[in-house]
């Protein structure tokens, strides 16, 4: 059985941020254990992609002080995680008069949550920001940024790879026992084993099945109610779309910021989210998208930008937000964050929906002293000190590197193309080398995932540009087999039994 | 250091390579052309089905015979080009005057070079619209492929796409792939079209679906997707006039897959702004039927190069530029036509029951009558007559090869075998192995199915390096 000091339950943004701040402790072993091959293959995937500033938050609240902290300095983060970041600002648009006092509220309870740079502009600055006449009048959030999810959920479970924190893919927690330590029962999707885990402090990172894990551990309080968000993504030639995030006012019922509009880090735009609650007992990760959201999604994109009416859809995804309130009670509750009083030594993260992702590091370090303090009690001694900050190797400098050096014994030049290809462009769309994409390869064996088509994409765009894998599929399954010995017959596109063909035409 | 070209190719299609001797033959000389494949014959070289040269050579062919046409005369006229090599951009250099008003950026294995051209021809083809276009909800598995992406993946590496699929569209890429998994022992189900007139050649619904006995529903659309990991099936609707779904019409399939053949679109993206002196051709221009017409425009094109070549040497302000050809109004007229004609001849099926069949020797379609009338030329009356006495098809699938550089070699019949033997034909045809390499032409099976009907490859396959596997 593995022991470790602190085992965290999902790889997503969170128990990443998790991880890597508590392994910036010495001493400390840290496991995680994801039951999908890949990081981001939760809702950390699934997202606006904006760090917010924390306007939308209720004074006092978890959501509001760790959105604000994740806000400020996040450009620090951004370079140590080499994350491309760009703080865009926001506009919350005001269409009729009466929205005007909406705006207002929404600009103090951002001022009483500490949030810099917040102000109310008039039609004309309107227009100058957004590049057409969105509405009478906005709220100007200065502090709104974005940025790309899925690199960013990478980017952490890199730096706390690097720092010894190891991670398991493919292991689904199916059941917790507590005896002086923690015993978790997993099941290994690859082969259908059962394996045991056991541990000193337990993280729930489970995003949608916090509440489920919660349960294992033998505690009902919690419930999550699903709750889906659909988008559009448009196509990228129209340089006429809108290079801020634009909101509509929030609707306070429905708990999610309305239908708006996001550039992409990448510069797509995307409309979207929906809020549709799933209904009881449905499966949760359900990442359909529907008819009629779809045409909702561009009815609603078009009152706050009617040139969409032209635009093109290149591709539809969903989001499920993890949800504590149910729709008839509507809005927001805070998110939970706590050792368990019953069950000491789990600390249950549950509730974790917007604006978890800006929020994720924050809440990693107020883990990270929590873990610390529990391993302090259990082990009755101090040993746990920060480690050396100059041992942290920043992800993707550090990899590159080692990755490099342990992949070529000579190191002349020609021997090096051999390994990581050329920079023949396999994705032409999006401008990608096959030696970016080998490289990706190998940055997912790195942290021990395994290689699905979306973690490719995930890490280097391969497939998401305008032809959406039509041109590019055939080369990079060919690339994978010729450079890295990967079967096609076994390839993955995304999760466990995803297979992306059906044998061969001739055997 | 930036090269400096009177013309450069871009894509080495029929369009391109058309485009490209007929410069040589006319004397420019100064040309590169690029394609980003390892190969010439652009979307050729996966279509390995015939129907290739009907209209231009009066033959035949299949994709890579007719390619192989264009590939020999790039041979005879020494044209320069590379393969492997992607044009990332094409944009008109900032500021001064000069002759060479394209700055052309190319990414190859060893990196990015620069070029400077007079004249740019664009041949890049066109690219196929997904899902997202087509805007099919559901579940997102895996299993969901462009009807292109599937033939590629077939005819190029061997691989299924599925073994069990509806298709999405009556483009003629689904129609083609209809039959060829059916043959590869596959099984589709339906293919769905939300428009009410196929969108196919009258040729492909005759020989992809009727005799294969699929069903195609018109104005039908996939309203849901399942399965979570891999498609498990979908749902079809019919939709009215106005596009809403008719109550009731709902009808599920259980299948491994989901294939796209909605549309394709012209892929000139590259052109990252509009200047003088680039000239738009084949698929990047427009959506072609026939490739005969993609070679002859072409040809057209490098005549308009050539002479705004001449007014560019001789100081002239030269007008031609990438709008100059009108051969797109010639062909919306055309498709319009063809489009009425194909509703009529619908429309009078059902409204007088007349028993006709649809000649597919060209797009026209005719509708003829049993008493063989109703052609537009005497080949109609000659197919229908043997339609009703003794159909016959050309059958085009592939052949196993051990120690190529590819895993198939493109095969077909020298002429027809009886409509019915088909499934049979392709029990012998699994069971065949050729050895690299193997040349365009070469005998496979001698008297296949029938005297005096050989089974030959189609295309040329080239020993692999190194051992055998
Ligand atoms: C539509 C939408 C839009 C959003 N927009 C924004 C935004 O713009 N800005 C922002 O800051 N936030 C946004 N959020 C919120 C943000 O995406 C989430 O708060 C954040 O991603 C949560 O991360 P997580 O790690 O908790 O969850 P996840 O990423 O879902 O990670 C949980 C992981 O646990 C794994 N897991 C679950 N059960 C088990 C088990 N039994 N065994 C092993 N592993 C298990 C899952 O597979 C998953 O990988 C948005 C959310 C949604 C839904
Ligand atoms: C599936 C299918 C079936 C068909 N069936 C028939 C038929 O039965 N009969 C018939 O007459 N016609 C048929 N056609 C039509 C005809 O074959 C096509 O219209 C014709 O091949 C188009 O030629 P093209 O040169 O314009 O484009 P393509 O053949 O697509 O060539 C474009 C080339 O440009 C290259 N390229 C693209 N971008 C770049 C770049 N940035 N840098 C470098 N190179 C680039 C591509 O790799 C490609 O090789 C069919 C077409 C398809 C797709
Ligand atoms: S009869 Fe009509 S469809 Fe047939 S070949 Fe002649 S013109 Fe074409």
């Amino acid at each position: 059985m593995k022991h470790s000091d602190v085992l965290v339950i999902g790889a997503g943004a969170v128990g990443n941020a998790v991880a890597r701040e508590i392994s910036k402790k010495q001493n400390i072993t840290v496991t995680v254990l994801e039951k999908e091959p890949d990081v981001a293959f939760g809702i950390s995937g699934r997202n606006s992609g904006v760090l917010h500033a924390g306007f939308n938050n209720k004074p006092g609240s978890f959501m509001a002080r760790f959105c604000v902290m994740g806000s400020e300095g996040f450009e620090r983060e951004a370079e140590e995680l080499n994350l491309p970041f760009r703080r865009t600002g926001k506009l919350v648009v005001a269409r009729f008069e009466e929205d005007r006092k909406l705006l207002l509220r929404l600009k103090e309870q951002g001022e009483a949550n500490g949030v810099r740079e917040l102000r109310m502009i008039e039609q004309d600055e309107l227009e100058q920001l957004a590049g057409y006449p969105a509405g009478i009048a906005a709220l100007w959030s200065g502090m709104t940024g974005i940025f790309d999810p899925f690199q960013y959920t990478v980017a952490l479970a890199e730096a706390a790879a690097s720092q010894g924190t190891e991670y398991f893919f493919g292991r689904k927690v199916v059941s917790i026992e507590k005896d002086q330590d923690f015993v978790i029962t997993a099941r290994n999707m690859l082969d259908g084993e059962t394996e045991f885990y056991s541990t000193a402090v337990l993280i729930n990172c489970a995003g949608l099945y916090a509440d489920e894990i919660c349960k294992m551990a033998g505690i009902d309080q919690y419930t999550i109610y699903p709750c889906r968000g659909e988008y559009h993504i448009l196509d990228r030639k129209d340089s006429s779309l809108p290079i801020v995030p634009i909101y509509p006012i929030p609707n306070e019922k429905e708990g999610g910021l309305g239908v708006h509009l996001t550039p992409t880090a990448d510069g797509n735009l995307m409309i979207g989210p929906s809020a549709e609650y799933l209904p009881e007992g449905w499966q949760r990760e359900d990442y359909s998208t529907t008819g009629d959201v779809m045409g909702k999604l561009k009815r609603e994109g078009m009152e706050l930008l009617p040139s969409l009416e032209r635009a093109d859809c290149i591709r539809s995804f969903a989001g499920v937000r993890p949800k504590l309130v149910s729709e008839h009670q509507g809005g927001y509750a805070d998110f939970v964050i706590e050792e368990s009083g019953m069950v000491p030594g789990l600390i249950n993260l549950v509730g974790i929906e917007s604006p978890g992702l800006t929020a994720s590091i924050p809440i990693g370090r107020m883990v990270a002293q929590m873990a610390a303090e529990i391993l302090n009690r259990v082990y009755g001694d101090q040993v746990i000190i920060p480690k050396q900050s100059s041992t942290v190797e920043t992800s993707e400098s550090g990899l590159a590197q080692s990755s490099h050096q342990a992949d070529s014994v000579d190191t002349t030049n020609d021997d090096s193309t051999q390994d990581h290809g050329d920079q023949k462009m396999l994705c032409r769309c999006e401008g990608i080398t096959e030696a970016a994409v080998l490289a990706a390869y190998d940055r997912i064996l790195k942290i021990g995932a395994i290689t699905t088509v979306k973690g490719l994409k995930n890490r280097t765009r391969v497939t998401m540009g305008n032809c959406q894998g039509s041109f590019c599929t055939l080369n990079l399954i060919e690339l994978l087999k010729e450079k890295r010995g990967v079967d096609p017959l076994t390839l993955l596109w995304n999760g466990f039994g995803s297979v992306m063909l059906k044998g061969s035409v001739r055997p | 250091m930036r090269i400096q070209k009177d013309v450069i190719i871009i894509g080495g299609g029929p369009a391109g390579m058309a485009a490209a001797v007929s410069l040589m033959e006319r004397g420019i000389e100064d040309i590169l052309l690029l394609e980003k494949e390892d190969r010439l014959g652009g979307v050729l070289c996966q279509c390995i089905h015939d129907g290739f040269g009907l209209t231009y050579y009066r033959k035949n062919y299949t994709g890579p015979e007719y390619a192989a046409i264009y590939e020999q005369k790039m041979v005879e006229n020494h044209v320069p080009f590379l393969t492997e090599a992607t044009v990332l951009s094409v944009r008109s250099p900032q500021g001064g005057e000069n002759l060479y008003q394209s700055l052309v950026t190319v990414q190859t294995a060893e990196g990015t070079t620069c070029y400077e051209a007079k004249a740019i021809i664009a041949a890049s083809g066109c690219r196929e619209r997904g899902r997202g276009l087509a805007g099919i909800p559901g579940s997102r598995p895996a299993g969901i492929y462009t009807a292109g992406t599937s033939q590629a993946l077939m005819n190029l590496k061997n691989f299924m796409p599925g073994r069990s699929a509806v298709i999405v569209g009556s483009g003629d890429i689904g129609l083609i792939m209809a039959r060829r998994i059916t043959l590869e022992g596959g099984r589709i189900l339906c293919v769905v079209e939300k428009e009410d007139v196929p969108g196919g050649l009258q040729r492909n619904i005759q020989q992809c679906l009727e005799d294969f006995g699929i069903p195609l529903f018109t104005r039908t659309v996939v309203s849901n997707v399942y399965g979570k990991e891999r498609v498990e099936g979908v749902d079809v609707e019919s939709i009215d006039e106005t596009g809403k779904s008719i109550p009731g019409s709902l009808r599920h399939y259980d299948c491994d897959s989901l294939i796209l053949s909605v549309g394709l679109i012209p892929d000139e993206d590259i052109i990252h702004d509009r200047h003088k002196g680039v000239f738009l051709c084949g698929n990047a221009l427009y959506v072609h039927d026939l490739v005969d017409d993609v070679s002859l425009e072409g040809q057209m094109v490098a005549g308009q190069v050539e002479t705004y070549l001449i007014k560019l040497s001789e100081g002239q302000e030269p007008d031609e530029t990438r709008y100059s050809y009108h051969g797109i109004e010639a062909m919306r007229a055309k498709r319009a036509d063809l489009l009425l004609r194909k509703k009529e001849a619908a429309r009078k099926k059902a409204e007088t029951g007349a028993k006709t069949i649809t000649c597919i020797m060209c797009p026209n379609g005719c509708e003829i009558t049993h008493d063989l009338n109703g052609g537009m030329c005497a080949k109609g009356p000659e197919y229908v007559k043997n339609e009703i006495l003794n159909p016959k098809r050309t059958l085009t699938t592939s052949v196993r090869v051990t120690g190529g550089t590819l895993p198939l070699v493109s095969v077909k019949t020298t002429g027809g075998i009886p409509k019915d033997q088909m499934m049979e034909g392709m029990k012998l045809v699994s069971e065949l192995f050729v050895t690299a390499p193997v040349e365009a032409g070469q005998l496979i099976r001698k008297d296949f199915m029938e005297e005096g009907i050989d089974l030959i490859a189609t295309k040329s396959v080239k020993k692999a390096a190194g051992n055998f596997a």
